[in-house]
């Protein structure tokens, strides 16, 4: 039996003249909740949908659980818990009738694992799917990914929808599926989400994959824009040499400027000042993209 | 509830399947109930005005008889043409449809089989098919006595059977087309003009002596409803038209198999 929960190799795959994935290699370990972060049309939900057979690769070969998807692809899905990227049904039934047909085609799954689900996620089972808004929805998809317990899942963009307590609550749910020994890969756009719970990322862009770090090393490595209105004058120099900051820029008691990784030395460096706003933005992954392009180019690490 | 992918898919069109009864069932006693008027001698010469070329194409020959009439009417055009009308939706969503909307990428990530998948549906779709021609054959059998048709029940049985039949063709035809692309819009477009080019082969290409052989190759050629409703199931067009259904249904779950899903 394999040891990774998803092996790929210099997969890939276009649509017509459009190149998705270019050789992406890729080593999901067991256990481990793996982010695979990307802006939108960077190939994740192409290579996720390489994954469970719902697409044929051009080359490459990928393995998921050691199966094979398109030879193994009953057994491999059977083990599998998948949410799509863009989780569309039959809007005329309710929710419970959804997940209990679904249910069944995995051989049946007990009442009481899904309305639990449904409970923490706080859906109302018995709603028309058509009536639910989008997030209530979302919701659903989670719910049929995450109730047989499934030894993988592959969750393609989560939390799209999701308000920021519910995202909150799914972050819970993919850390007690790791601690039951279930292997997580996410696809995300946004790092900070992924930061929160995942071991490892895998950045991919242009369907081309980049790098593949651990969660902490990213952390260091995102840049940021910051913005700090002071209530008094401030003088330009007082922040230049601080850990982190470039392309520092101070007028009218505003300081612009971007941070790599921990914000503790610039927060210290502010503080010595009476500080009316401090706005930090969520990192930018093309920044990150720059950074380990950087580091490949002059060989630095 | 349901266990399986036909039961589902039943249960899913069940609002289309109730109009499409609620329809058939609607013409059929609306047709019916003309019989009576048809069977005046009035009606006979009128008939005889009409160019011949014109009678034979809309299978107006025997107008005055009921099997004459029931099967120009009621079994004829328009029986046909809503017959394979449903099958063709029906067809076209079992695979392509279900794509374009999003519910066949969530159902193939199921520990189901592609084939599986369209064998079920295909199931599903027969099953609806048989709905329409169980319709058709108890309104008529309800309008047989108060309009006095005097047709064998076994042979209401056998024109209804084989009218579902032609749809079921159609129907598996839009399956097959489905399996290899899975665009709804296309499905039903080459669909419907394969089914217009069947038409046209049964009714015009024999008026040519040249094109009369193209008339056997029309799914339309294989169901005659006015001899169907005089002698019974024309027993070699109905296994054809099966062995057909079932060869566009292989093609469709081969086909399906193959390809990449819901690009
Ligand atoms: N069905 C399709 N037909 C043509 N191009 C597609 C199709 N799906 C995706 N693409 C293209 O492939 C690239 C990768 O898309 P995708 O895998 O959906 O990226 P992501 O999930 O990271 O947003 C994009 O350039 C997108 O426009
Ligand atoms: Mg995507």
């Amino acid at each position: 039996m394999a040891d990774e929960a998803i092996l790929a190799s210099r997969l890939t795959k276009s649509y017509g003249p459009v190149l998705a994935l270019d050789h992406l290699d890729l080593e999901v370990r067991r256990g481990e909740i793996f982010g695979f972060l990307g802006p939108n049309g960077a190939g994740k939900t192409t290579a996720i949908r390489l994954f469970l057979d719902l697409l044929r690769p051009d080359s490459g070969q990928v393995t998921v659980l050691g199966l094979d998807p398109r030879a193994q692809g009953v057994e491999l899905r059977r083990r599998v818990g998948y949410l799509p990227g863009d989780f569309t049904v039959d809007g005329n039934q309710t929710a419970r009738q959804l997940l209990t047909y679904l249910g069944n085609l995995r051989g049946g799954i007990r009442r009481d694992r899904i309305e639990g689900l449904a409970e923490r996620l706080d859906l109302d089972l018995d709603q028309k799917i058509r009536s639910l808004s989008k997030g209530n929805r979302q919701k659903v998809g989670l719910i049929q990914a995450f109730m047989h317990e499934p030894e993988l899942l592959i969750l393609d963009e989560p939390t799209s929808g999701l308000d920021p307590l519910m995202a909150r609550e799914f972050l819970t749910m993919t850390l007690e599926a790791r601690a039951h020994g279930q292997t997580v890969f996410m696809s995300s756009h946004i790092l900070s989400e992924v930061q929160k719970v995942a071991d490892r990322a895998g950045i991919i862009r242009r369907g081309e994959l980049i790098a593949v770090d651990e969660v902490e090393a990213l952390r260091a490595k995102s840049l940021r824009r910051v913005e700090v209105t002071f209530d008094e004058p401030v003088d330009a120099s007082a922040f230049a040499d601080v850990r982190g900051v470039s392309d520092l820029v101070v007028e009218d008691g505003v300081l612009r400027c971007r941070l790599l990784g921990e914000a503790d030395a610039l927060v210290k460096a502010v503080a010595r000042y009476r500080v009316r706003d401090f706005i930090s933005e969520e990192p930018d992954l093309e920044e990150l993209f720059f950074h380990y392009y950087a580091e490949g180019t002059d060989g630095v690490s | 509830m349901f266990r399986d992918v036909w039961t589902k898919t039943l249960w899913d069109n069940r609002r289309s399947l109730l109009g499409w009864a609620v329809g058939l069932i609607g013409v059929t006693l609306v047709y019916g109930a003309f019989y009576p008027y048809m069977a005046e001698p009035g009606y006979a010469d009128l008939l005889d005005t009409l160019p011949q070329g014109l009678i034979e194409a809309m299978g107006w020959e025997d107008f005055t008889s009921a099997e004459g009439y029931m099967g120009a009417a009621v079994f004829g055009v328009l029986g046909q043409v809503l017959t394979v009308v449903m099958a063709v939706g029906l067809g076209a969503r079992m695979i392509a449809g279900d794509e374009e909307t999003g519910g066949m990428e969530l159902l193939i990530a199921h520990p189901v089989s592609r084939r599986r998948v369209v064998i079920q549906r295909a199931v599903s779709l027969t099953l609806s098919m048989a709905l329409a021609g169980s319709v058709v054959f108890l309104a008529v059998l309800a309008l047989s006595e108060p309009i006095d048709l005097g047709i064998p029940v076994g042979n209401l049985a056998a024109a209804s059977f084989q009218m579902a039949l032609l749809g079921l063709v159609f129907g598996a035809l839009a399956m097959a087309v489905g399996g290899i692309r899975g665009r709804r819009g296309l499905v039903v477009g080459v669909t419907a003009a394969a089914a217009v080019v069947a038409y046209l082969a049964d009714t015009v290409a024999p008026m040519v002596e040249a094109l009369t052989w193209i008339e056997d190759l029309s799914p339309f050629d294989w169901y005659e409803p006015t001899a169907i409703l005089r002698d019974g199931v024309t027993t070699g067009d109905a296994l054809l038209s099966l062995g057909v259904v079932v060869f566009f249904v292989a093609v469709a779950a081969v086909a399906f198999d193959r390809r990449d899903v819901g690009v």
